[in-house]
């Protein structure tokens, strides 16, 4: 065992380049699969399967009826997320504006809907207190805000401040002041009142009420939704995602036989001196696995590293343990694959073939019987005789015969070889009955063996 | 009386190249113990391809090879392997040395496929180097190792499992005169002070000159045993 690892550790360092090379194209395999299946992952699915329920920012969400429709989707905020069961108070909108103070959260809200606490004048914007501190905003004066996107402003007055608990941090005004600022219109928030503890129906109940003309998921329904819309997307693409598996086994079967090819003469040469082919099997496995578990390491480990670079951009990757368990048996498959095509061929060669770089014979067959014209032989065939035929191509035999008419045959002999297309094959023609080569004919390429008489046997 | 160690029945193989070369064709040859056989003929012969085919390096067509009784058909590869190794030593024209592995490595490398201790195969691989005389060329490479060099490496990677019987293919063929006597002296040596048994095919006059058994080969045939 361990000079099996010897040999292949020598091997790897002859062909290190070969070697190198499916290392890498392995590692990236892996890295390319590893990203993939965390960003699916992330949307609840694996190669267009759910896996997992979809962590949806709202808790419901509104399809506006055709004349509020928007012209592009509303980004959910996340900042309500996980509150309990809400009643609706109120709708509007939220979102991050640029202020000589900084960027600030605003919140825009439908005149008429009930907040608790005071509601700003049109053309005014209300401080939250703890805000105004921590920023040093003034509680009067104009206030200009930027939409960064589209660089539109709108100057308020600030009308005073206000004081909330929970939803602190932002700045408040009226829906219509905001419009200027809007590439698209629409409503994405829902405050509610935690202490009310309603239940969804209920909250559904007030959407319904506030936005008759709307279809209104929940947000199991919601999920639904996405997550079809993700899977019809993704669902032959995730197939296609294990092509990748395709081509690393194909890219490791060709660096594998590379260097097969090239390390004919040394595999010559250690079967020459008695490395048993069982042996040699073992040779390829540990260079070709060495590789494999190399390739699968760093691919993980630049997927590890990866994932901590984006994380600084914001970017998740997550690398779950499934995830490189199925990417670990994938890996060893391909190469399992691509290390079957060299080892079997290096393994069926004589140590002349390698040597002399001769075709290696993959499949051989053995043929005792007649099995066309019999009709032709009936008697002879009939009176116990042996009758095979070589192939003769355009009045060429294909073969070689080592018996003439008149010699004496034993049963298992081989009375003739034909070697097959390109020497990939080969065909042995056998003797199954002891006699005496009765006919032999080039052109049709019959060879009939007569059976020893029985009073010559008893001899 | 010695006995037969080696025999062919009705060995077989053949070629084709346009037209069909019977390369081997129906030889029987015996091999005695302890013999030196020597095995001569024109190019094209078939000696390089009996030799193989003895050496159990090439499968042959048709036919049958028994060494020690032991029938080569009946083996199957790993078998075959076995019977390479424990029996059999081959000696090739170009030496055939791994490239990576030092003079001793080489002929330590039998004896690491036997599962000889390390220890033990060390110092018969020192003991053969000696006796081929390279003793102090032990940890050079084959490249740093002049043609008549490697080959007594070779040979002594051949001797290393006490093979049964030793098969050279024009062991000197490649070697200069001063350098091939050398050798043909060794063999001589180890085949009358050891009793090693030599099939050889060889141009040589010199290695024929101490023969038991000289083979003479035509067109595939024995013509002269
Ligand atoms: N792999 C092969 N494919 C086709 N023909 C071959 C092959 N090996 C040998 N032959 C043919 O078989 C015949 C015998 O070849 P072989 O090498 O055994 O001759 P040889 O007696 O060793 O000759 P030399 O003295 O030149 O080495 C030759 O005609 C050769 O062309
Ligand atoms: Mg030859």
């Amino acid at each position: 065992m361990s000079k099996m690892l010897r040999l292949a550790r020598q091997r790897i360092r002859t062909d290190w380049r070969i070697y190198l090379a499916a290392l890498l194209l392995t590692s990236l395999t892996c890295s390319a699969y590893l990203i993939y299946q965390s960003y699916m992952g992330q949307v609840g699915l694996s190669f267009g399967r759910k896996t997992a329920e979809l962590d949806l920012l709202a808790d419901f969400q509104v399809e506006l009826a055709a004349s509020d429709l928007l012209p592009e989707a509303v980004q959910p905020t996340g900042a309500w997320k996980n509150r309990p069961i809400p009643e609706l108070k109120a709708t509007g909108r939220s979102l991050q504006l640029a202020s000589p103070y900084g960027q600030l959260s605003v919140l825009a809200l439908q005149p008429g809907t009930s907040y608790n606490g005071p509601l700003p004048l049109a053309g005014q914007v209300l401080v939250n207190e703890k805000l105004a501190s921590g920023l040093g905003l003034p509680t009067s004066g104009n206030l200009t805000l930027a939409n960064p996107e589209t660089s539109a402003e709108i100057t308020l007055q600030i009308a005073g401040s206000f004081s909330a608990g929970s939803t602190s941090g932002h700045v408040l005004l009226l829906y219509q002041d905001l419009e200027p600022l809007l590439t698209n219109s629409g409503y994405n928030v829902f405050l509610y009142d935690g202490a009310d503890q309603l239940k969804p129906q209920s909250a559904l109940d007030a959407l319904n009420r506030f936005y008759p003309d709307s279809l209104i998921l929940t947000s199991q329904q919601a999920q639904l939704v996405a997550q079809q819309a993700v899977r019809d997307t993704y669902q032959g693409f995730g197939n296609l995602v294990l092509l990748v598996f395709v081509f690393l086994t194909l890219g490791v079967l060709t660096a594998l036989m590379l260097s097969f090819i090239d390390s004919k003469r040394e595999l010559s040469v250690l079967k020459s001196i008695g490395l048993m082919p069982r042996e040699l099997w073992c040779l390829f496995l540990f260079s070709g696995l060495a590789t494999a578990v190399g390739g699968f390491l760093l691919g993980v480990g630049l997927t590890y590293g990866a994932s901590r670079v984006m994380e600084t951009r914001g970017v998740a990757i997550s690398l779950l343990p499934h995830h490189i368990l199925s990417l670990g048996w994938r890996v060893l498959l391909a190469y399992v694959l691509a290390i079957a095509a060299p080892a079997g061929l290096a393994r069926r060669a004589t140590v002349n073939q390698l040597l002399y770089d001769q075709p290696i014979p993959l499949f051989s067959n053995k043929v005792t019987i007649l099995r066309r014209h019999r009709q032709l032989f009936e008697d002879e065939l009939a009176q116990g005789w042996q009758v095979v035929q070589l192939p003769v191509i355009e009045g060429v035999l294909e073969g070689f015969v080592f018996k003439k008419e008149g010699d004496q045959v034993k049963v298992g002999e081989v009375l003739a070889f034909s070697p097959g297309w390109w020497g990939l094959s080969y065909t042995e023609y056998v003797a199954t009955i002891d006699g005496e080569v009765a006919i032999w004919r080039e052109e049709s390429g019959i060879l009939a063996i007569k059976p020893k008489a029985d009073n010559e046997a008893a001899h | 009386m010695s006995q037969v160690i080696m025999e062919t029945i009705n060995l077989n193989k053949a070629f084709s190249l346009g037209e069909t070369i019977y390369a081997v064709n129906n030889v029987n040859i015996q091999i005695m113990a302890g013999s030196m056989n020597v095995i001569v003929g024109p190019s094209g012969s078939g000696k390089s391809t009996l030799l193989s085919l003895l050496g159990g390096l090439d499968r042959p067509m048709s036919g049958d090879i028994l060494l020690q009784g032991q029938s080569y058909r009946e083996l199957n590869e790993d078998q075959l392997a076995l019977l390479r190794r424990h029996k059999l030593g081959y000696v090739f024209q170009f030496f055939n040395l791994i490239p990576h592995l030092t003079a001793l490595e080489n002929v330590m490398l039998p004896m690491q496929f036997t599962n000889t201790p390390n220890k033990i195969a060390k110092q018969r691989g020192l003991e053969l180097l000696e006796r081929v005389g390279l003793e102090k060329r032990s940890h050079h490479l084959p490249l740093q190792l002049s043609g008549g060099e490697q080959q007594r490496v070779a040979i002594a990677r051949a001797l290393a499992n006490r093979p049964a019987i030793i098969l050279a293919d024009e062991p000197t063929g490649n070697l200069d005169t001063k350098t091939r006597d050398g050798i043909v002296a060794l063999f001589q040596e180890l085949n009358q002070q050891e009793g090693q048994t030599f099939v050889m095919v060889t141009h040589d006059p010199s290695l024929s000159k101490f023969a038991d058994q000289v083979i003479t080969m035509r067109d595939g045939v024995v013509v002269y045993q």
